[in-house]
């Protein structure tokens, strides 16, 4: 008797495992979609600062930042023209109409470019979008890094019109992270150097 | 006796059906996850700075002071800009030296100040005219250091109690 049970629930397991379809057959269709979006091509246009004057070794409280808008305010040692470039990115193929986010590095690092010892730190990287436009430095939103959860900002994208393609970028040179300063040209893409990251992809 | 087996029979039943369902909605799960936000299009923003120290004026004189100190300064060193004023309406002698970045290009604007009493606070002067000698003075420096001499004539002849010389400097890369 009990053989005979043992024989019975096999069959049964093998019946329901391997033959569900022809027992209890439903049947459920199942659609797909697919969202074709042309790829984002950018172009990107470096941050300057230009000539930052000091009239002492960088320390803390020295800083030079420059708003995304390309005016820049001075504190402590550092001086200068009032005037830089703001960095760029411009989206120049995407979908028009679609929702774009952004993220992007907080800090960068540059480099002097002779000697390749010394650095100095950007900080407190900041980002606007073309629709938002260009903002007095402080005032962008504050960049959280590319592996963020959220993105730093967004933008509906109207690339063939034109007012909606760019982001701006704005940043903070901090002399406290000052180190083996000497006088010179500084730039993020000398050895040693670490730009910023910027992430775009579709929402 | 009889019951416990069915008991054992059903669960080994479910079982079965349980190892061919669940791999099914563990993968779902995971295409999900993946699909949480699109591929990202990658861009490297470069920044750059050009550091230099400040250009500074020496100003050598006898006859001015700065207007916020009793005493005359002989010498003065300045960034960016100096506001001095005369004791008398006569003219002026005065050494101008820079000092600032070697190979770079410097400007020192000289320009005479007449003022009010009430346009002293603000330091916007009612009548404005260059230095008589130095109007502007450009110099590429060339070992840290370029000297010229200056001479800063009288602002016009109404100089009365009410009315004040000043000498204003300035300096700046260009």
């Amino acid at each position: 008797m009990a053989l005979k049970n043992l024989k019975l629930a096999g069959a049964l397991a093998v019946a329901a495992v391997t033959l569900p379809a022809s027992v209890y057959a439903t049947t459920a269709n199942v659609d797909a979609t697919a969202r074709f979006l042309d790829a984002l091509v950018l172009n990107a246009v470096a941050m300057d600062f230009g000539t930052v004057e000091f009239a002492a070794a960088p320390a803390g409280g020295d800083t030079a930042t420059l708003g995304t808008n390309g005016v820049i305010n001075y504190a402590g040692n550092f001086a200068g023209s009032g005037t830089g470039t703001a960095g760029q990115v411009q989206i120049t193929s995407g979908a028009d109409g679609e929702t774009v986010e952004v993220f992007c590095d907080t800090t960068a690092t540059m480099v002097e470019g002779v000697g390749l010892t010394a650095t100095i730190d950007v900080v407190a990287i900041e980002v606007v979008s073309e629709t938002t436009g260009p903002q007095a430095p402080g005032s962008g939103s504050a960049c959280g890094g590319v592996g963020a959860v959220t993105p730093a900002t967004t933008m509906v994208l109207d690339i063939g019109g034109g007012t909606a393609d760019t982001f701006f970028l704005g940043g903070q040179i901090d002399g406290a992270t000052a180190s083996g300063f000497v006088a010179g040209t500084y730039s993020t893409a000398n050895a040693g150097g670490d730009d910023i990251q910027v992430d775009i992809n579709y929402q | 006796m009889k019951k416990f087996k069915s008991e054992k029979l059903e669960q080994r039943i479910l079982c079965a059906l349980m190892v061919v369902i669940l791999p099914l909605s563990v993968s779902i799960a995971g295409e999900r996850d993946v699909m949480s936000r699109s591929p990202a299009s990658t861009a490297s923003v470069d920044i750059v700075a050009k550091f230099m120290s400040a250009a500074m004026v020496e100003f050598k004189h006898e006859r001015f002071m700065l207007p916020d100190e009793n005493s005359i300064n002989q010498i003065d060193q300045f960034q960016d800009a100096l506001v001095v004023q005369s004791f008398n309406d006569t003219i002026q002698k005065a050494s101008v030296t820079v000092h600032g970045e070697s190979g770079e290009t410097a400007q020192v604007n000289c320009e005479l100040q007449q003022m009010d009493f009430s346009s002293i606070e603000t330091f916007k002067p009612i009548r404005a005219e260059q230095c008589s000698q130095v109007v502007e003075y450009s110099a590429i420096l060339s070992g840290n250091q370029t000297d010229s001499d200056v001479e800063i004539g009288k602002l016009g002849s109404n100089l009365g109690d009410s009315l004040q010389n000043y000498v204003s400097l300035e300096i700046s890369y260009i």
